[in-house]
């Protein structure tokens, strides 16, 4: 004991004369990057420090040698792998150590956005992000943004107006979708059609499940699809991709960038078109008609100096689509109709980003962004037009944004901002306009690498409906190295459509006439004036302001590393929907039809289970399992006429939840990916949707089981080559099955189609 | 022509029959003086294919009309009388009262099964008024499979009154069609091969015993 002691003096004493009692030294990952919020452990001192966001370090050993002069430092973050190196004291002298870190294999560096405002790790945020990169988009031979949404777990492509997605339940109507975190406007019936989103320049794609509107405002009700655009890192690149498929779809893009000191430039062009096809032949009209379309992009990114950056992104996407109809005249006989249909965007956010100080951060930004679709129907022998419309909506957003980190256990992020909106349409006299002033504050607090806990809330002042507030919470804990856990409760909104607040139409044919909430007061004294109400069934006065549609959800789940290879996710979720909108009538008119306006009347439940199984076999092979199950229900109020117990006539309410159109209980999907160094790759994808219910045929507002659409299962295929490094080359067939149904107008039957891109 | 077939089957609940006198006995035994002890006969009919020609089917057509009360299908010379409760033709339903006839027919409609309904309310019996009493007591089907197709509502059962006022009946449309046929099949869907219409099938139960409203 004695000479134990002894022999550590003296080698205190020597390494003082070496001066190695410190060890400093900087984590970098295998880009040799540096990596912060790294944890070091001096094993043999029971020391730990956190590399700063420099990634450099600093033990100091207050020159104690331990037993042996050895020290065992062991770094360990989320998403790398944990390292150990041994270091022999003596050895050290001034010496700056560089210790570089392996990711984890599934856990690349993968940045996200969309779940805090702020670029954060994904391993690290609190709420579960899907992320689905450019690379898996380009070998699944995806052109369109519903293209490959359709391939992911838990999103499910329905059909109305246009291909949307349904989000955990929810119908598309309730779920906002981003380009680099700008809203897209312009939705037709609630529907945003995601085949105006072209995917050929995209990063990255973002898929927040869950209400998000604490963040993101209106419409982040089911969850948040932000699309982020490919950035270059070369001083110059630029790439050609063309691909031809079956229904004459061709595609063709284009992109050039050019990146110099200060100054990034991105260009892209796109042009799709198709011939169409036609699911019934019973119709003169095809079921998806000729269309082309263009998309531009261009962003720029330019320093003014070392604390001020301008960036700027503008977008313009115009379509136009030809199909034929028909109508019946009063004679009873058909006279076809030309339909020519053109739809245009554009969206511009300009924003200055500046650098306080170090940890603090200012943008601000004006989103500025238009939506105008044409449709005109005119008789195809005589050229004289039947129906012209024109839809224009506007939509300005000055924003500013702070982020803030005090120190590496808290961070902030506020937010301020207007959102103004204008309609120019015959069906909304009176060219509405209104105004939302919205508030956002986010706080994350990260005592420990295994904590994290999340707190905000977003608060929406409308012109139009009440005002609405949009808290969340979310925290993340790790409960072992390969275990994760997250879970949130939070509340979603969706602000009344323009139809929903300002629609003035009065069917001239039927005879009926519908009004917005905002319109009704004014449309039924006019109608009353000019005598034609013969009984107003709910009295105006007692009419409530209109509230938007919102809803209150649970989400909770983890992130399971069964072995360093396979990763097990699951999630599980419940909404609680309140106010749904739907129209009901409020008068009756002299005519026997009646006045409908839109009122909050319904609410509904969504449920379910979101799992997903990712497996990379080896460095060729990735296999993924992912399957939902889905509840969702509608709650039925009905008063029913029953007896009491003397057998007289009493009303009673009776209210039950019953199961919702077009929710699929059970749905999936498995998929293959391979790639090899001789630049062969291949994918194999299968998608299933379970039964579900379309029709109501006996109109009672919900699914019984002879209503049930039979179940179907996709498969696409695609094998790809590289060629001389810088061209690709790839074949693929979407639904080799060719299932074929009108109920699934987004799926045209088998497709082949041949890729050719190049890239330099 | 008015061809019908009436199954009579009187069918006498005697427990059930001892059961509600019981009942009666009981709940009138707090007055002290009870009143003279009622009998409940309580008679259950199945009434099959009661053709009943629409005004499409016959321009001329009449209603067909019917008396619960004596099972059976009343001339339309006595239409002016209290003798028939309610009357058929295509799809409309009359009752003996109000615009209808000079009877005192109601009807009370509930939400409830047919057998669990065990007893007529006291009141709230509607008369036939411009909105006939027995309105939309069907679904047409217009053009959801099986297209144009007139099925009885479900879970709706009628409580009428008959037209001298004494008596109280249970009614349930079962069919609409010949031979109350199975409506899930193809033949069914297949309007060629669809039975005739309007060829009424229905159950009731009533109350022979007057002034008593128990109907089990």
């Amino acid at each position: 004991m004695r000479s134990f002691c002894l022999i550590s003096f003296l080698m205190i004493i020597f390494s003082k004369s070496a001066d190695a009692q410190v060890i400093r030294g900087i984590v970098v990952d295998s880009s040799k990057q540096p990596i912060e919020d790294v944890h070091l452990l001096a094993e043999e001192f029971g020391q730990t420090i956190i590399t700063g966001g420099d990634g450099s370090f600093q033990i100091d050993l207050n020159g104690d040698l331990g037993s042996n002069g050895l020290v065992t430092l062991v770094a360990s973050r989320v998403g790398y792998e944990p390292k150990k190196i041994k270091l022999k004291l003596n050895e050290l002298d001034n010496s700056v150590l560089t210790v570089e870190m392996k990711d984890y294999v599934y856990e690349s560096e993968t940045v996200v956005v969309t779940a805090t405002r702020t670029r954060r790790d994904i391993e690290e945020v609190t709420i579960p992000v899907t992320v689905v990169t450019g690379r898996q988009i380009q070998n699944s031979g995806s052109v369109r943004l519903d293209d490959i949404l359709g391939e992911q777990t838990g999103l499910q492509i329905v059909n109305d107006h246009g291909s949307g997605i349904q989000v955990q339940g929810f119908a598309s109507d309730y779920t906002l979708i981003m380009i680099d975190g700008n809203p897209v406007i312009g939705r037709t019936a609630g529907t945003l059609d995601l085949s105006r989103i072209s995917v050929r320049n995209v990063k990255q794609i973002e898929i927040v499940k869950g209400p998000s509107s604490a963040l993101w405002g209106s419409d982040a009700l089911a969850g948040v699809i932000n699309i982020i655009t490919e950035n270059s890192v070369e001083p110059v690149s630029a790439a050609f991709t063309t691909r031809y498929g079956e229904n004459s779809n061709l595609d063709l893009s284009a992109d050039l960038s050019i990146k110099r000191d200060r100054w990034n430039n991105k260009l892209f062009v796109n042009r799709n078109s198709s011939a169409g096809y036609s699911l019934n032949p019973n119709s003169i009209s095809q079921t998806v008609p000729e269309f082309s379309n263009y998309t531009f992009s261009y962003n720029t990114e330019f320093g003014l100096s070392d604390r001020l950056k301008f960036d700027a992104s503008a977008r313009y996407f115009t379509e136009t689509q030809n199909n034929l109809s028909s109508i019946s005249s009063s004679e009873g006989d058909q006279q076809i109709l030309n339909s020519d249909a053109s739809q245009e965007d554009f969206v511009a956010n300009p924003r200055f980003i500046y650098t306080l100080f170090d940890r603090l951060n200012v943008e601000l930004g004006w989103m500025t962004s238009f939506y105008k679709t044409v449709s005109d129907l005119e008789f195809r022998d005589s050229g004289e037009t039947y129906e012209y419309t024109e839809f224009n909506q506007y939509y300005n957003k000055p924003e500013l944004q702070v982020t803030y980190r005090l120190t590496d256990q808290h961070h902030s992020v506020f937010g301020t901002g207007l959102v103004l909106e204008d309609l120019d349409a015959e069906r909304y006299p009176g060219q509405p306009d209104f105004i939302t002033n919205f508030v956002y504050l986010q706080h994350s607090w990260i005592p420990s690498q295994k904590l994290e806990v999340t707190g905000g809330f977003r608060f929406d002042g409308h012109s139009e409906y009440s005002s609405q507030i949009s808290p969340k919470f979310s925290a993340r804990y790790n409960h072992t190295d390969r275990i994760q856990l997250r879970g949130s409760i939070g509340r979603g909104f969706k602000a009344p459509e323009f139809r929903q607040l300002f629609l003035n139409f009065n069917n001239s044919t039927a005879g009926y006439s519908v009004f917005g909430s905002s319109t009704v007061r004014e449309g039924i004294e006019r109608l009353q004036n000019e005598g034609n109400i013969d009984q107003v069934l709910i009295p105006i006065t007692s009419l409530e302001e209109i509230k938007a549609e919102s809803s209150w959800a649970a989400n909770l789940g983890a992130d399971v590393d069964l072995t360093d290879r396979i990763r097990w996710r699951v999630n599980l979720f419940r909404n609680n929907v309140k106010d749904l909108i739907e129209t009901a009538p409020i008068a009756r008119k002299t005519n026997g039809q009646s006045v409908f306006s839109y009122f909050n009347l319904h609410d509904v439940y969504t449920q379910g289970i979101e799992t997903e199984l990712r497996w990379t076999v080896n460095s060729n092979i990735q296999a993924s399992v992912g399957y939902q199950f889905l509840d969702a229900k509608r709650l039925f109020e009905e008063e029913r006429t029953v007896q009491d117990n003397q057998g007289e006539i009493v009303t009673r309410t009776f209210s039950s939840y019953e199961p919702m159109f077009n929710r699929s209980r059970h749905s999936g999907n498995v998929k293959l990916f391979y790639d090899n160094a001789a630049g062969w790759g291949g994918t194999i994808r299968g998608m299933y949707r379970g039964e579900y219910g379309l029709y109501d045929s006996n109109g009672n507002g919900f699914v019984n089981s002879s209503e049930f659409e039979p179940s179907h299962m996709v498969w696409n295929m695609s094998v790809s080559k590289e060629l001389f490094k810088d061209y690709n080359l790839q074949l693929g067939v979407d639904n080799l099955f060719n299932h074929r149904n009108i109920n699934t107008p987004n799926l045209p039957g088998r497709i082949w189609y041949m890729e050719a891109s190049a890239r330099f | 022509m008015i061809e019908h077939y009436i199954s009579n089957k009187t069918i006498t609940f005697l427990p059930l029959l001892a059961l509600v006198s019981l009942f009666f006995f009981s709940s009138c035994s707090d007055s002290g003086n009870g009143p003279e002890e009622l009998q409940s006969e309580i008679q259950a009919e199945t009434v099959m294919d009661l053709h009943a020609p629409s005004l499409r089917d016959n321009p001329d057509a009449r209603f067909v009309l019917f008396s619960f009360r004596s099972g059976q299908t009343v001339d339309i010379a006595d239409s002016a009388s209290t003798s028939w409760d309610v009357g058929f033709r295509g799809t409309e339903i009359i009752l003996n009262s109000g615009i209808s006839g000079p009877g005192e027919a109601g009807l009370v409609r509930l939400d409830v099964a047919f057998d669990q309904v065990t007893i007529a309310p006291s009141e709230g019996y509607e008369a036939d008024g411009e909105t006939l009493a027995m309105a939309d007591w069907y679904t047409y089907t217009g053009m959801n499979e099986p297209m144009r197709a007139v099925f009885p509502n479900e879970n709706e059962t009628y409580v009428l009154r008959t037209a001298d006022g004494n008596h109280y009946v249970k009614f349930d449309i079962i069919s609409y069609y010949k031979g109350n046929p199975d409506t899930s099949t193809e033949a069914f869907a297949n309007l060629q091969r669809r039975p005739a219409s309007p060829f009424y099938t229905f159950d009731y139960v009533i109350q022979l015993e007057e002034g008593l409203r128990d109907l089990q």
